[in-house]
Parts: C-alpha cells; sequence; structure tokens
C-alpha cells in the first residue's frame, strides 16, 4: 500500500496535475528510481533539495550522504 | 548536447512501470523538483517525511559550537541499505577477482619473460653446438626419411618383379598345359592309330597273330587292324604263357606282311598297374588303354591280378 504525506501530495497534485490516487503511485516510483540511479552512477542531485552520494566507509560498507540544497536549507532554516 | 534530466528519464520509467498515464501530467514541470519540493514542504509541518522504500527525510535541532542549529538528515531505508550493501559486497568480491587475474597475468608475463632470458642465455652460450646438433638432426631425419622412401620403392618393386614373375609363370603354366594338351591330343591320336593299326585284342589271355593269308577273318574271335595288316586270333594256344613265372617278360619278333611287329609277353605281379607295364614296354604311361583294349579280358583296369599274362604287339618302325 502507497502511502504519502498531505502535504506532499497536495504539492504533487498542484504542480503536475496529477489525479489523487495515482500520486503515491507516482511518489512511490519517483523514490524508487531514484534508488536506482543512485546506486548506478553512485550520485543524484534533485533541484532545489539536495545531493545524494554513495559514499564507500571505512567498515567496507556503503553509506548514502545528503547534502541539502541551498535552497532547501533556506526553507527549512537549516545550515 | 546536455546528458538527458533526472526527469527526462523518469517519465519514461513511470511510464513502463504504469505509475502515471500518457497526458495525464503537467509536462512543463520538471517531476524532480517538484518532489523535492513535495518533500520540502511536509517537512515544513513535520520532522520527518517518509520517501517510500528509499529512506527518511528528517529535521532536527542541534547544537554545534555552543549555538542551536536546524539539521537536515537522510536515512536511508533498511532494504534499500542491505541493497546497496549487497551489491557493495559483489563490487568487492569483484575487485578481488580482477585484481587477482591481473596478478595471475603478470606472474605468467614475468615467468615468460624469465624463460625468454634463460633461453635466450643458453642460446649465446651454447647456440653454436645446438645449431650444429640441429642441423645434424635435420639431415639424420632427411636420410631416415629417404631411406624409407627407398625401402618402400624397393618393396614395390619387389612385389611388381613378383607380380611379374608370378604372371610369367602363369603363362609358362597356360603354355605348359597347352603343350600337355596337345600332346595328349596327339597321344589319343596315336593310340586310335595305334587301335586301328594294331589288332583289336581277344578277350582271352592268349592272343596270337597270324599272316593274313593263314588265317580266315571271317573266324569267330579273329581281329584286324583297318589296314588288315595285324590280325590277331583270341582264345588261341596260350602255350607260350603257361611256363613263364610272375613278373617274367618274354619279347618275340614277328613277321607279318613285310612289316615286323614285336610281340611282348608279360606275367603280372603283385603292385603292377596298366600304367606302370604301359610305362615299361610302350615308353609312355599314356598308352594304358592299347594295352587294356589288346587284353579285354581285363573288365576293371584298376583292378588286374598277378598271375595274368599280357600279351601287347608293337609295330617295329625299323
Amino acid at each position: 500500500m502507497n502511502v504519502i504525506n498531505e502535504k506532499c501530495a497536495r504539492v504533487i497534485i498542484d504542480e503536475l496535475g496529477i489525479r489523487g490516487k495515482s500520486t503515491a503511485k507516482v511518489y512511490d516510483a519517483f523514490w524508487k528510481f531514484i534508488g536506482d540511479e543512485l546506486i548506478k552512477s553512485g550520485k543524484v542531485t534533485i533541484a532545489k533539495f539536495g545531493t545524494f552520494i554513495l559514499k564507500d566507509t571505512d567498515d567496507a560498507n556503503y553509506q548514502i550522504d545528503f547534502q541539502p540544497d541551498a535552497y532547501m536549507c533556506d526553507e527549512l532554516g537549516a545550515k | 548536447m546536455a546528458g538527458k534530466s533526472l526527469s527526462d528519464k523518469f517519465i519514461p520509467y513511470a511510464l513502463r512501470s504504469k505509475s502515471i498515464e500518457r497526458g495525464y501530467y503537467n509536462k512543463n514541470k520538471d517531476f524532480a523538483e517538484v518532489m523535492g519540493l513535495a518533500v520540502i514542504n511536509a517537512l515544513k509541518s513535520s520532522n520527518a517525511v517518509e520517501m517510500s522504500k528509499f529512506g527518511e527525510m528528517t529535521t532536527a535541532l542541534e547544537s554545534e559550537n555552543g549555538h542551536t542549529v536546524r539539521k537536515i538528515r537522510f536515512r536511508p531505508n533498511e532494504a534499500f541499505q542491505k541493497r546497496i550493501s549487497r551489491r557493495h559486497k559483489d563490487r568487492i568480491r569483484r575487485a578481488v577477482i580482477a585484481k587477482f587475474r591481473l596478478r595471475m597475468a603478470a606472474a605468467v608475463a614475468a615467468f615468460l619473460l624469465i624463460l625468454c632470458f634463460v633461453g635466450y642465455g643458453i642460446y649465446r652460450i651454447f647456440g653454436a653446438d645446438m645449431m650444429i646438433a640441429y642441423k645434424n638432426a635435420v639431415v639424420r631425419h632427411r636420410l631416415e626419411q629417404e631411406r624409407r622412401n627407398h625401402e618402400k620403392e624397393e618393396i614395390y618393386l619387389a612385389a611388381l618383379a613378383r607380380k611379374q614373375e608370378l604372371e610369367e609363370q602363369n603363362r609358362l603354366a597356360r603354355l605348359a598345359e597347352e603343350e600337355e594338351r596337345q600332346r595328349l591330343a596327339a597321344l589319343a591320336a596315336e593310340q586310335d592309330s595305334d587301335n586301328s593299326s594294331d589288332a583289336d585284342a581277344s578277350t582271352d589271355q592268349q592272343i596270337v597273330a597270324y599272316r593274313h593269308e593263314d588265317l580266315d577273318i571271317n573266324q569267330p574271335n579273329v581281329y584286324w587292324s583297318a589296314d588288315k595288316d595285324l590280325v590277331v586270333k583270341v582264345g588261341g594256344d596260350n602255350e607260350e604263357t603257361q611256363d613263364m613265372e610272375k613278373g617274367q617278360y618274354r619279347e618275340e619278333i614277328v613277321e607279318y606282311d613285310g612289316k615286323l611287329y614285336k610281340k611282348l609277353m608279360y606275367i603280372i605281379i603283385e603292385g603292377d598297374t596298366l600304367w606302370d607295364i604301359s610305362f615299361r614296354f610302350l615308353d609312355n604311361a599314356y598308352r594304358w588303354p592299347f594295352i587294356h583294349n589288346l587284353n579285354k579280358y581285363i573288365i576293371d583296369p584298376d583292378f588286374i591280378l598277378p598271375g595274368d599274362p599280357f600279351v601287347i604287339y608293337t609295330e617295329m618302325n625299323e
């Protein structure tokens, strides 16, 4: 079952014009796609959101590092 | 030309997975950007936003250098983390294998290099001798090949000669056979001549030759040759052979009509055959039918009894 935050869904519906029931499916598909892209290329940048980077850690494992975009930091008042 | 944007890649993916339907979305908007904005919008009212099976985005107040600041953190989904860990292990394994192959290739190359150096060194030290030995080996090999070829040729020639010899033998055998056949034919003709010229013998033990004038040819048991040059009376007086022993031989000359005939009388002994007797007295073993013809009391020519007399008349040429 696809679960989506109500405010997320509102933005998607408003901006993309996608109907209510498909919103959660698109949202799920998008983040799954981002995961695949990240594994494939090791780095994914989303405009006005941030960059996901796959890093090789010392304990012989992968770790996902996220660097928020300045726009995001401004919007959320974060550093 | 710039590479495809994230949205350009995502839209075909979403269409394939039937997450969106063609034409039912705003094409002027960037999907990725909108998704990011959606998460940001949700984070404004909530500290954590779930990003499906990818992870969770959180905001929290943290202390940094004595100041409290808001930090944005991303925590990957547990299943996703396992997925990338598995990928990481695969990558490590592949790297190990690649390294091992590289080392093996390097080791093989080094070995070959060393081998080349060693070979070159040996060639430099023993090169001349080796070349001589090699040339000698080549020469020996060629000589051996030539010898084998020569042997093969000799065998072939021997076989050819043997074949020719056999053909010659066959030809001579055929000729001899032909000559023998002709000789036998001539002999048979001669026998016929003898049979016709000699008297037709009687069936009794005694065959007596008479002069033509002295014998009435109309009497029974009187036979004559075609030219009537020999007349015999069968069953005549056998006193001539009564006093003869087994194996004894007696010869008389009989004159008849100006010609001389040899009268041979012989008593059979054990072991005699018509063949032997013909060879002995007529110098020709093949004339045994002539003897059989003159001594008609012999029913079976293969079965003659010791003690029985033989009487043979032959024309004398001289």
